[in-house]
């Protein structure tokens, strides 16, 4: 057998399929540096900063919230990116994104009332790095 | 150190070597799998298989603990060189279950190197040649190397030779990784030390522009660690230095593609091995001259 062949085949299979299907991947991460970046976090009633360490599971961190947007805008078709998202478009991805927060953990341990979930957007403006916060969905928890 | 640059340890795999780099690619592969069958709540977004089949059903409790327990027994009799067609193809279908499940959940982790090399394995058994004790290995690197690769042509198709030119807007993505860490522990210090970086990155472009560009050769000539044993070592090390310094810019580790590319190209415990071997053999000489 060619000291290539498996490689090749497994490079011309994730190519010929074009998109994640485990195990085939066409390794598509970080393959443009376009001029934004989105970061998603949560706020109590009192306009604090509600941790996703130290109040929910541990797989339930900032790099899974962010994962879930992007499958979401690509399962549901929305345009995203750049900052560009219709108000409708955020407001029903922060909903499902905040329910998947929720979901399996024990709100009574919770020593807040509501949460606020939102998205940051970094963007660089003559080469000098800035942000937006938008409120994307919140709910109250009592 | 004689052991460490010695002909046969560029050109052979002992024993010694295959174990310590089976035993580091099972416990890894054990944890990441864990981390799978713990976190898997529900499908959220079916992709891979579970696109094509209902995955609900490995959700369970029961389905994850047999998961497990079948991962743990199958890590013990491929440590154990115990019935390694069956074996590793077992491996390869654990694997892509539990990862296809948390690609379903949302989160593209890319573990489908450390899938395929078990296929790649079983392929090497199944030939089980007079090159089995290389072709076991080789065989993973050539996906391995051909993940990197990949991901080459992906940045080259996406962004041509931009991809070096923007290079300096990669500061968006280093004070993104930091602000995760942020809003994951609340530690202030980690949002400022991504934007220190950041700042860093947009104050000397030259610099970076260079550093992106070593990086897309080193994966795009990745293809030349199926050469040898050399050549592996050397694409290896050269690669983990390019994780090194994403993980230490960007504060981002891609765990799933890391982690099998340095066990099979560098073995960093043989390499640990050898050196306490020789570091003991030094002091054994030094202690039977002194009498």
């Amino acid at each position: 057998m060619s000291k290539y062949l498996l490689l090749i085949f497994y490079v011309l299979i994730s190519i010929l399929i074009g998109k994640e299907f485990h195990p085939f991947s066409t390794f598509p991460m970080y393959n443009s540096f376009p001029n934004y970046g989105y970061v998603f976090f949560l706020k109590n009633e009192k306009g604090e900063i509600v941790t996703f360490g130290r109040n929910f599971s541990k797989s339930k961190n900032a790099g899974y919230i962010a994962h879930t947007f992007y499958s979401l805008c690509e399962h549901y078709g929305f345009n995203y990116g750049f900052g560009k998202e219709n108000s409708e478009d955020l407001k029903k991805a922060g909903k499902e994104m905040l329910e998947m927060i929720l979901y399996n953990e024990d709100e009574e341990r919770f020593n807040f009332d509501s949460l606020k979930l939102y998205r940051r957007f970094y963007f660089l403006e003559n080469k000098k790095l800035k942000y937006r916060d938008d409120l994307m969905y919140g709910q109250s928890l009592k | 150190m004689a052991n460490l640059l010695n002909k046969k340890f560029f050109k052979e795999y002992s024993s010694i070597e295959w174990i310590l780099m089976k035993v580091s690619l099972c416990f890894i592969w054990m944890k990441l799998v864990t981390e799978v069958a713990i976190n898997s709540e529900t499908i959220y977004y079916p992709s891979g298989i579970c696109s094509l089949i209902d995955c609900s059903i490995f959700l369970s409790v029961y389905t994850s603990s047999i998961l497990l327990f079948a991962a743990f027994i199958l890590s013990a009799l491929y440590i154990t060189e115990k019935y390694m067609i069956v074996v590793t193809f077992l491996m390869f279908l654990v694997s892509l279950l539990s990862f296809t499940l948390e690609e379903s959940n949302g989160i593209l982790n890319r573990s489908g190197l450390y899938t395929t090399v078990f296929l790649a394995q079983t392929f090497a058994y199944i030939r089980n040649n007079q090159s089995l004790k290389v072709e076991r290995i080789q065989f993973p690197i050539q996906i391995i190397a051909g993940g990197y690769f990949l991901a080459s042509i992906s940045k080259l198709n996406q962004s041509g030779l931009n991809w070096i030119i923007e290079a300096p807007q990669a500061a968006i993505q280093m004070v993104k990784g930091f602000s995760y860490t942020y809003f994951d522990s609340g530690n202030i210090s980690e949002l400022d030390k991504g934007l220190k970086q950041a700042d860093f990155v947009l104050k000397h472009e030259v610099l970076v522009k260079l550093l992106f560009a070593m990086s897309l050769v080193f994966e795009t000539f990745a293809w030349l660690a199926v050469r040898n044993k050399i050549s592996a070592f050397a694409i290896g090390v050269l690669l983990s230095g390019m994780h090194f310094g994403i993980l230490y810019f960007m504060n981002i580790f891609i765990a799933a593609i890391f982690y099998p590319m340095i066990i099979f190209m560098v073995n960093p415990t043989y390499l640990l091995y050898s050196i306490i071997k020789w570091f003991y053999q030094l002091v054994k000489l030094g202690v039977q001259s002194s009498l």
